[in-house]
Formats: C-alpha cells, structure tokens, sequence
C-alpha cells in the first residue's frame, strides 16, 4: 500500500516540531507512560490515590485512604471553622492538623486499651452500671446545654467516621472516646 | 564495558550508602496497589474461530508494592516491587489451545530501587530501560484497548491459507520495537528542563541505551514525545540497534493524535514499524480511536505486517474501565501466496483495587 524507506525523517521533523513548541510558553507535565502499564488514579478499594498506604510518617494512619483523609480534613475544618476555636484554621493546615489530632488520638486508645477493657469489665459490674446511669444521664445533659448545632456536626462526623472505618473497630474507638470523657466527669466529680 | 558497569554499580552503592548515612529520614511511606483486567477475544483465521477468556496483555493483571522515604536537601530513596500474574495472556492465545493455559506464574516486570536528587534519579534493579516505552507514548485515552504494540492482543495467532499454517503469527510478523523493554540494569534520568529530560541506562551483556522525552502544556493542548536509541551489545547476534520513537498530542476538547516510528537494524532485513492514530475522548468518560500500523520486513525481507484497529474504552468511575476493540491483521508475504486475514474482538474490563 505504502512505500515506506527506513530513515529518521520522521523523527528529525518530530524533533524540530518538539523544539519549535517549547518556545511557545508550555508547562511540563508530568506525563507517566500508561501503554502497557498500570492504571494510573483511583483504586476501587483504595480510594482517590489508588494504592492501600500501610505506613505513611505524614498523614500518620494505619491504612489511611486519600479520599477518607481529605473528607475527614474538609469537615474538620469546617467544624472548627463555624466554633471559630481552632489555632489550626490559622494556620491554614486545618486539614493535616485535623488528620494528625485524630491519629494521636488513636494511638492514645490504642495504649490504653488494655485500661479500657478493664473499664468495660468495671461497666459490667452493678458498682458500673449505677455510675454509667448517671454519666449517660450527664452525657445528655451536655448535648442539650450545647445545643442542636454542634450535635449535628457531631452527628455528619459520626457518619464520615462510620463510611470510612470499619465498624467494629470505630464502634470500640467511640466507646473509648466516652470511657474518656467518662474519666474527665469522674475527675470533676472528685473535685 | 563489563568493568564500566562494575565501577558504575560500586559508585552507586556507595552514593546511596552515604545518603542514607548523612541525612535523617523526615517522610516515610509504603503502600501496596494493583489492577484485574479480563476480557473476553473472539478470533477468526479464515478457517478456524474461536471464543478465548483471557487476561488483556495490553495491560496485564499484576500489583505492586511502593514505597519511599524523603531526606533533607532534595533526597529521597523509593523500592518499587511490580509482578504480574496472567492466566491465559491475550498475545499467547492459538487455535490449538484447548482448555486454559496452564503454567500460571508470578512474572517479574519491576524489582528495583531509586535514589532521587536535584540533580535527578538512578535507578538500579530490574526495571524500564531508558528506551522502553518510546514507541508507545500516547495521549488517547485508548491504551487499554489498543495501542502501538498491536501483537499484545492477538500476537500468538498463525496465519493460514486454505487450513495450511504457514508458521508465521501475528507476533512473528509485527512489532513496534519499543527499545529493550524491562531489563537488569542501573538508568539515570536527568533533571526535567521546560518539560524534556534525558535517560540512559546500562545492563547485562553490555546492553545499553539512551532517550529523550518532552512533556509540555500549551493549554489548549497537551503534548509528549520520547525517542531512544537502544544497543544490544553482546545479547543479541542478530540484532545491532533499536531506533524508537512516538509523539501524541490532545487536544482540549478531546481530538488527539499520535504516531511512532522505529526500526530495528538486524541482519539483512533491517524491519521497521510506522505507526498512526486518531481518537477522541467526549463526555469525559468516553474515548475511542482508530488506528494503522505497517511493519516491514520483519517475518521475511519484503514482507509486511499490517494492522488495523478500532477501539473504545467507557470509564463509568475512575476506578473502572469498560472496553472494545477490533483488529483486523493482514500479511502480504513478498514470496509465495498471501494468507488469509484473520479478525480479532475483544471486550473486557480493566478495575484497579
């Protein structure tokens, strides 16, 4: 059909072609040959960066997922936005400060659940049960003192929490967060 | 050379041992990725057709491990351990294949460390020559279902002529001589400089190779090109050089462009490949293309090998591709009497997890 002769016309004009739009104000791209390789961009069960991340020392998760990790500092933001209480909005970090206080947080349940488990243990007992009464009965009057609007964000974290963990695990993440504001009732108690 | 290769190696050890030495790590992270893509061919010779199930070759099931580590002043050390597992690969499917194909492995494609700089990347392990993946640049969309290396669907079919095999298949008769493909080998690639940088690399058998690729965008396009010269050294007594080379370019509201070009100097045949494609991508999750391809003197002097193709790829989610391609492969044989043409389909899909 064609008569083709092996020479490297094709690639001198190419050449000059390439020079000749270089000078015409391009930005480089960052272009990753994808003929032959893996699917670049997200992954069906590893979210908008497309790979499960077992260690990251910058997001600081275990099992972090892009797409969670940025939902997660979004909402933050925006909560601590309308309390206008976060040094962190300041900052303009909000969303790394929000993932990395919520990492230090699940390290701290994580050394203390060995405590925890002995304070469930406590809740079974009927010495728990009256005290866990009282402290539910607290923990009600505190929604109401704060009022409907914190609690709605509260209850839109909840339900990014539960999309993006798996359910058992941040079922005993949220009782340790109670077991903790249990303590601080406690210690107000005392005083 | 084997001395050159030798000292390189020992330079690049202790170059890594002292980064690793000096500087505090101050970002670590690893993570494990990868991709299923199956599909569905249909072949017809002309005399026998046959439905296969197949694990596409264009881009073939495998996943990964990656990870890196950043130090202070620009420095950063990464792995990157890619394997890929096919069961019955689209380019070894025959009409005599009865049943799966059996010897399903782990195959190596990436096992390989980097140590990056300012003053860029070395590379050691098995992994990308400089020159792989220069005749196969291309901005369409399409890859999965089709590209340049068009024997990655139906390379393991043999062309008949009134139910006589000739011994010549789709893969002995076409290629598009992508440079040396993944090897042993230690590559360097420069710094990127207003979108082009420069690779070359070292690897058994006195192997070697050299590229240069460009990345730029104009706004209302987007354009990338590489080409490489690669060397066979002592591994080959057939093969000299590779010459390879591919340009693409889309456009903002979706019309692209791409072509390669490369030949092989091989002993009395010298073949060469030369290779075209339109596509466009529409309503962002579509995108089709036709395309033609001519290789030259590669199953004999004078004989050529072409090939065309239609393809389409729907991306529902980005995680997920759906896609259908056609090819039709056609050899005019310089001695003897042209075989039949034989028709490739194939429909599958592509989800990485």
């Amino acid at each position: 059909m064609f008569k083709f002769k092996p020479v490297g016309w094709m690639a001198l004009l190419s050449g000059l072609a390439l020079f000749t739009l270089a000078g015409c104000n391009a930005k480089p791209f960052d272009y990753q040959p994808t003929a032959g390789e893996m699917k670049p961009g997200p992954g069906v069960f590893t979210g908008e960066e497309g790979k499960l991340t077992i260690y990251d020392s910058k997001k600081g998760g275990i099992f972090p997922k892009e797409s969670d990790a940025e939902t997660s500092g979004t909402k933050t933001a925006q909560t601590n936005e309308a309390a206008g209480t976060t040094a962190e909005a300041a900052a303009g970090s909000q969303g790394t400060a929000g993932e990395f206080k919520e990492f230090q947080e699940f390290q701290q349940w994580q050394n203390e659940k060995a405590q925890f488990h002995e304070y469930q243990q406590w809740m079974k007992s009927s010495e728990g049960s009256a005290d866990l009464k009282e402290f539910q009965e607290y923990q009600q009057w505190q929604k109401s003192a704060k009022g409907s609007t914190d609690f709605k964000e509260f209850q839109e974290y909840q339900d990014w929490k539960k999309s993006g963990r798996s359910s058992a695990e941040y079922k005993e993440f949220q009782e340790w967060r109670e077991f903790k504001a249990y303590q601080e009732w406690k210690k107000g108690q005392k005083k | 050379m084997h001395k050159n290769i030798q000292k390189g190696f020992v330079i690049l050890v202790l170059i890594a041992a002292a980064m690793l030495a000096v500087s505090p790590a101050n970002a670590v992270d690893f993570a494990i990725s990868g991709q299923i893509d199956r599909a569905a061919l249909y072949a017809d010779d002309g005399h026998t057709a046959k439905w296969f199930f197949v694990d596409n070759d264009n881009s073939s099931t495998r996943f990964r491990f990656s990870g890196s580590n950043d130090f202070d002043q620009g420095l950063s050390v990464g792995i990157l351990w890619e394997v890929e597992m096919q069961s019955n690969p689209s380019n070894t499917m025959n009409m005599d294949l009865t049943g799966d194909t059996t010897d399903v492995h782990f195959d190596e494609r990436k096992i390989e460390f980097w140590v990056g700089s300012p003053y860029g990347k070395i590379w050691l392990g098995q992994g990308d020559m400089a020159g792989n993946s220069t005749s196969e640049v291309d901005l369409s969309g399409t890859e999965v279902a089709a590209y340049s290396s068009v024997v990655d669907v139906g390379g393991g079919f043999e062309f008949q002529k009134n139910g006589v095999y000739d011994g010549i298949t789709v893969g002995g008769s076409r290629s598009n001589f992508d440079g040396l493909s993944r090897k042993d080998r230690v590559r360097y690639d420069t710094p990127t400089i207003a979108g082009f940088y420069a690779s070359g690399s070292i690897g058994n058998s006195s192997i070697w190779d050299t590229a240069l690729r460009y990345a730029g965008d104009f706004g209302w396009a987007k354009l990338a090109a590489a080409a490489a010269w690669s060397d066979y050294g002592t591994s080959s007594t057939t093969n000299d050089n590779i010459f390879s080379s591919s340009a693409s370019i889309l456009f903002d509201f979706g019309l692209n462009f791409t072509a390669s070009y490369a030949y092989r100097k091989q002993n009395a045949t010298d073949p060469y490949n030369i290779f075209g494609k339109v596509g466009y991508q529409f309503l962002e999750k579509h995108a089709a293309s036709v395309q033609y391809s001519r290789t030259e003197n590669l199953s004999a002097k004078d004989d050529k090998g072409d090939t065309f193709g239609v393809a389409y790829v729907y991306s529902p989610w980005k995680s997920v591709e759906f896609y259908g391609t056609y090819y039709l492969y056609m050899l005019d044989r310089d001695q003897g009497s042209d075989p039949d043409d034989i028709n490739v389909g194939m429909i599958g899909g592509r989800v990485k997890f």
